[in-house]
């Protein structure tokens, strides 16, 4: 029954998506005694580091020819190696001890945050990021931290997943709504399948803790800021990571990959 | 059996006869949440207040300085609730806090140490309760809070005396733009310091609150009436907290 972490790390013109790997499974070793970590990349983003438990590489890799790399994230069931897998994204960091998230997630087939938090730790549902959500009647969901645990129904989810991926041009011009999106976002796609999965959301569990916080500017309701980060001046003292006035006390979805270079 | 009470300030000034809020304030205590009172208070303002009944009175000299407006304004002695309350809970209130209900007195038996709003809710629907823009911290509300005896309630109060000694310099640091002393703002940073930057217990439920440009025409035993824009409105069955302190006067 192995517990893990899993995340896709390839590279693009502009960021180095491995080096945030690195960081962040660094942090979720620092302070997590269930802490093995897989990180899965593409031939040209291939690395080894010590942090890191598993590296996969991918034997094809769907997303070659896009500028964002999101067309391979359906692969994470077959790929991991792990039972029970918590699935991130590259540029977060883990600031806290989440031993004991297992003993709620294992009890279930999957589980997404709903919704995020702002840096104030408050629950925010609504922001102008996910029109496309709304409009489509689809579960606020980011996949940015989802648990999955290797069960028919988690494979379900992932073969669906792996459908709207493939036949991306479809789905994004004949069955959603106002969707522009030219490579398939995760977050849509995983919300699409989860809302083909279970159309009234009934099966949805949404754990109060089980959300990040997003690093963005309409999340923490500074839109008006030319630079959310110049207001907020993120900062690292000691081993803490604070942002305005709080120490970042949750999962941390930075998001603006400067910030990396700057502080973490 | 733990003691449960009010412990309430109240310090007339050469504008504002509290004193007249405090007996609104106490007649509605007794009606609705019937837990024993203790008043702080000076002599002066004592002699002034009606018989109320069984009441615990002690006397401090206010600690003078602090401004409002441009007008005297002392409010500066609740980080001293901790040792003046003879309770093992005490509710702490402004007096200008009217209680229609009982409702605080669910937050008296919980296991929570310490308990204070963070959100008003404007009853005039103006919204005009967002102090966002004013500070780098969020406000909250030391109009109510709940605290118990115990080690971590003590802590929070020495750490809400070191926030008042060297206010000048936190009151710069969160870039708070008023700069008289504010117990909403002590209570704020000396909550969010001592929780090492990281959130608090709050009160989940906001403040209803008058706004200061609202005149009080009424008060009953059920609710309070306000004038607005020369618009008349009324709640009733709802805990009130009024900004406009002409309300000693109706």
């Amino acid at each position: 029954m192995s517990k893990g972490f899993l995340w896709f790390a390839q590279n693009n013109d502009k960021t180095d998506y491995v080096e945030l790997s690195v960081k962040l499974a660094k942090s979720i070793k620092k302070r997590n005694k269930e802490n093995k970590v897989c990180v899965v990349t593409d031939e040209n983003s291939k690395f080894e580091s010590e942090h890191v438990d598993v590296i996969k590489v991918l034997d094809q890799d769907d997303s070659a020819d896009h500028d964002i790399k999101w067309a391979n994230e359906y692969k994470a069931f077959e790929l991991t190696p792990f039972t029970h897998t918590i699935k991130l994204e590259a540029d977060m960091l883990w600031p806290i001890s989440t031993d004991w998230w297992w003993n709620y997630l294992w009890q279930h087939d999957l589980v997404f945050s709903v919704n995020c938090f702002d840096y104030r730790n408050n629950v925010i549902k609504d922001t102008p990021y996910r029109k496309l959500f709304k409009r489509n009647h689809l579960p606020n969901i980011y996949n940015g931290l989802m648990y999955f645990r290797r069960s028919k129904k988690a494979q379900q989810f992932y073969n669906t997943a792996r459908d709207i991926v493939k036949n991306w041009n479809d789905v994004k011009t004949r069955m959603l709504i106002n969707c522009h999106d030219r490579y398939p976002s995760t977050d849509v796609v995983f919300a699409l399948a989860y809302r083909i999965m279970d159309p009234n959301m009934q099966g949805l569990i949404d754990y109060e803790w089980f959300k990040f916080i997003h690093h963005k500017p309409a999340i923490h309701g500074l839109t008006r800021m030319k630079d959310h980060n110049e207001y907020l001046y993120p900062n690292k003292a000691g081993d803490a990571v604070y942002v305005g006035e709080t120490r970042v006390s949750r999962v941390w979805h930075y998001h603006d990959k400067e910030l990396h270079a700057r502080i973490i | 059996m733990m003691s449960r009470g009010v412990l309430l300030f109240c310090f007339d000034t050469e504008h504002t006869r509290y004193h007249r809020i405090l007996e609104k304030c106490v007649h509605l205590i007794r009606r609705n949440i019937k837990l024993e009172i203790t008043v702080i208070t000076n002599y002066a303002t004592f002699k002034k207040i009606k018989p109320l009944g069984f009441i615990n009175y002690k006397f401090i000299e206010p600690e003078l300085g602090n401004t409002k407006l441009g007008k005297e304004w002392n409010n500066v002695d609740r980080h001293l609730a901790y040792e003046l309350s003879p309770y093992d809970t005490t509710l702490v209130m402004d007096i200008d806090y009217f209680c229609f209900t009982d409702n605080l007195l669910q937050f008296m038996d919980t296991e929570y140490d310490f308990l204070v709003p963070d959100q008003a809710h404007d009853l005039t629907d103006r919204d005009t309760f967002d102090h966002r823009k004013w500070s780098m911290i969020p406000m909250v509300w030391a109009t109510v809070f709940i605290f118990k005896k115990s080690e971590k309630s003590r802590k929070i109060f020495e750490m809400i005396k070191y926030v008042k000694k060297y206010y000048r310099y936190f009151n710069a640091m969160y870039r708070i733009y008023s700069s008289n002393l504010r117990n909403d703002y002590v209570f704020a940073i000396a909550l969010q310091q001592i929780n090492g930057f990281a959130g608090y217990d709050k009160f989940p439920f906001a403040l209803s609150t008058l706004p200061p440009d609202c005149e009080v025409v009424e008060m009953t035993d059920d609710g309070i009436a306000w004038k607005h824009n020369d618009q008349i409105n009324f709640i009733e069955q709802q805990d009130v907290h009024v900004l406009n302190k002409e309300v000693a006067d109706v």
